[in-house]
């Protein structure tokens, strides 16, 4: 018996969120019916429609945050969705809730989205939040399937996890031909901003094209401020240092020489 | 050892930790590879370069020492970068530079003699204070620096430096020091600015009551009067009367505004409660009304030129039915016509009536003006009463060539209101199209196209 095809089993599931938090006491508990009649309005669904009609399914999403039986019921529902025939924005709202409950058990169906052009965008958004290392894993899994921007997408979407594991996979593309490649594995590597990650950036800094400069100069500096962050004080300054020089643009001086005086402020 | 004593000795013990730990944490606020650098940056022959070692000596870098080694720089740098310095050394606050910006006041530049003189308001202290007013008298930007640091200082015994100078400082200073006081809000001054508005230079006692305007309370309106009173008729009693007016404004209860100052009003004598008639006036309420009236209705010239002037200042239309009867049968004409140009302002204020109460009796006061100046007034302060009423009144004088240009200018500032342009489209398209054909104001037209469009 599903908890949304009966009212008992949704009162149970919602009743340790009443315990939570104030907020989530204050909501009523999603209806199972409506629920039901949401996910059948979700068949037709698109943005120009009542978004009302979708709420219970936001109520439900919300009460499966604090309940963990709600949360694996409801999930394997959504995903469902995804391998219908449903309405591309029907979709974008799935991945939206997805983003919110999804586990390692949502991340096949959303990396089969990866390489559609229509739904690419948003598996991205749900598999840059989903906490599963699955997900981080899809993500590298369809880099060498894609190309353009669906995989400059995932590129970026690999930066956004910040994964470590991804920094040999997005190092490998530093060099690639396709200029806008290279600098969104640059961006990513950036984000991720581990020691790995800026061995990897410092490596490409004499061989990279001049088409790619801004974006590796970027790079690096993002990933001294992460490194300084995390407290790899020297490591920042000989990112700094690096960009220093007079062959830099001024602007790129400006802010390496602000990141050495933040690293010269900060304490071991 | 008894249970008080070992409580105090942890508090003690506490203590000393805790200044320990705050001798550690000044000592070590910055570190030491951080200072050379900001040095390095400050001296740098890029400005870009000297602003970020600016910006460190503003937000980082913290510490006196930090700021002894930056002040050393002063005299090694040439005069934008010492003014750009001691700009920053304002803003980091440490009144540890307060030395080296004393010294940067003898600079030949006026451009670091004004910064030296900007930064003193934020490092400088009581002692300060002469010499800030000294330089109120100064030529350029020193004499506006010195204003804004005289109001910036901070301590607990600069306002009482500042009323010490008042003493013996010519008027023209004393003028400027009573801006400072207001400025600084300084509510502990008010009896020497009171005593200020009873100078023997109008100027000052001028400044006083402005002042007192903003600063004093309803306590100090018995006071206030005695500098109302020595005023000299025209624009100094004008803002005499304000400052008053003012401060009764700022009681919250309407009904207690006029209270003090009747209070104060009856301690007078009979000459002066006449001269005080016009402040009753523009403060208003019931009680002062009667005042007023038994003064319009008195044979004595004086107090009947003193009641009409009280009531023509009215803040409100509950007037309206004098200013009427005044404008029609005053034997005076240009008290008549004060009492019409009084009921114009008054019919259109928003006190609570509705927009067509107000219009109508603006129309009375149409009905009644007899010059082209006081039917453009008219139309003027229709553009107070927002209705569409107000627009089918003024859209017939757009064609009048003696009204046309006020009520373009009338028409427009209507227009302006979407909640009432956009009900009712059709009848505002009709008005602005005439105002773009009529209007001479390149301003007015603009807008009226504006409004045209849709846009605001």
């Amino acid at each position: 018996m599903m908890w949304y095809q009966t009212g008992t089993c949704l009162a149970m599931a919602t009743a340790p969120a009443a315990l939570s938090g104030a907020a989530l006491a204050a909501d009523p508990p999603p209806d199972a019916a409506a629920v039901n009649k949401a996910f059948e309005a979700l068949k037709s669904f698109d943005w120009g429609t009542d978004q009302k009609l979708l709420k219970p399914i936001d109520d439900a999403v919300m009460a499966a945050h604090s309940n963990a039986a709600l949360q694996r019921e409801l999930e394997p529902r959504l995903a469902a969705v995804l391998k219908t025939g449903a309405s591309r924005d029907a979709k974008d709202f799935v991945c939206r809730k997805l983003m919110l409950i999804g586990t390692a058990a949502s991340v096949p169906v959303l990396a089969e989205l990866l390489a559609d052009n229509d739904h690419s965008h948003m598996a991205r958004y749900a598999l840059e939040r989903i906490p599963a290392p699955e997900a981080a894993s899809a993500l590298r899994d369809a880099l060498p399937k894609l190309s353009g921007s669906l995989k400059i997408g995932v590129i970026g979407s690999l930066g956004v996890r910040r994964d470590a594991a991804s920094v040999s996979a997005l190092a490998s593309l530093l060099s690639d031909a396709d200029a806008k490649i290279a600098s969104a594995a640059m961006c990513a590597l950036g984000d991720t901003g581990n020691s790995e990650a800026a061995r990897a950036l410092s490596a490409c800094t004499k061989k990279a094209s001049k088409e790619v400069h801004p974006a590796l100069a970027d790079a690096l500096l993002v990933t001294a401020e992460r490194l300084l962050a995390d407290g790899k004080k020297a490591e920042a300054i000989a990112i700094y240092k690096s960009l220093g020089g007079e062959d830099q643009p001024k602007l790129i001086r400006l802010a390496a020489t602000h990141g050495l005086l933040v690293a010269a402020g900060k304490k071991e | 050892m008894k249970q008080g004593d070992l409580n105090r000795l942890a508090v003690f013990c506490l203590t000393v930790c805790l200044a320990i730990g705050g001798v550690a944490v000044a000592a070590d606020a910055s570190s030491d590879d951080l200072v050379p650098m900001v040095v390095n940056l400050l001296l740098d022959k890029d400005r870009d370069m000297r602003a970020l070692g600016l910006q460190q000596v503003r937000e980082a870098a913290k510490g006196p020492a930090a700021t002894r080694r930056f002040v050393a720089l002063l005299p090694k740098l040439p005069p934008d970068g010492q003014a750009a310095l001691l700009d920053a050394l304002a803003t980091r606050g440490d009144t540890t530079a307060r030395p080296a910006v004393l010294e940067m006041l003898h600079s030949r530049q006026e451009a670091v003699r004004a910064a030296a003189v900007r930064a003193l308001g934020a490092l400088g202290n009581a002692a300060d204070v002469p010499l800030l007013v000294r330089t109120l008298d100064a030529a350029g930007s020193e004499k506006a620096a010195a204003r804004t640091s005289l109001v910036q200082l901070m301590g607990p015994d600069v306002t009482a430096a500042l009323v010490g100078q008042m003493k013996h400082s010519p008027a023209e200073t004393k003028v400027k020091l009573l801006a400072v006081l207001g400025a600084r809000r300084a509510r502990d001054t008010i009896p020497a600015i009171l005593k200020a508005a009873l100078d023997d230079d109008a100027d000052v006692r001028t400044a006083a009551m402005r002042v007192l305007g903003q600063l004093a309370k309803p306590k100090h309106i018995p006071a206030m009067l005695k500098g109302l009173l020595k005023a000299r008729p025209g624009p100094e009693r004008d803002w005499a009367e304000k400052a008053v007016m003012f401060v009764c404004k700022r009681i919250p209860q309407a009904s207690q505004r006029a209270r003090p100052l009747l209070e104060a009003w009856k301690g007078l004598n009979a000459a002066d409660q006449v001269s005080v008639l016009p402040t009753l006036g523009r403060v208003g309420g019931p009680a002062s009304l009667k005042i007023v009236a038994e003064a319009i209705a008195d044979k004595d010239p004086r107090h009947h030129a003193a009641g009409v002037a009280a009531i023509c200042y009215w803040p409100d239309a509950s007037v309206a039915p004098q200013l009427i009867a005044l404008a029609r049968s005053e034997p005076d004409a240009p008290r008549r016509l004060l009492a019409l140009r009084a009921l114009i302002r008054v019919a259109a204020l928003p006190d609570g009536r509705s927009n067509a109460q107000r219009l109508v009796l603006l129309k009375k006061a149409m009905s009644m003006a007899t010059g082209d100046d006081d039917r453009n007034y008219v139309i003027k302060r229709a553009n107070a009463i927002r209705s569409i009423e107000t627009l089918r009144f003024v859209a017939p004088y757009l064609g009048q060539p003696a009204f046309a240009q006020q009520a373009c200018a009338t028409v427009v500032e209507l227009a302006h209101h979407r909640e009432l342009r956009e009900p009712n489209q059709a009848e505002f398209h009709r008005a602005l199209d005439v105002v773009i054909r009529t209007s001479k104001d390149p301003g007015v037209v603009d807008r009226a196209k504006r409004y045209q469009r849709g846009q605001t």
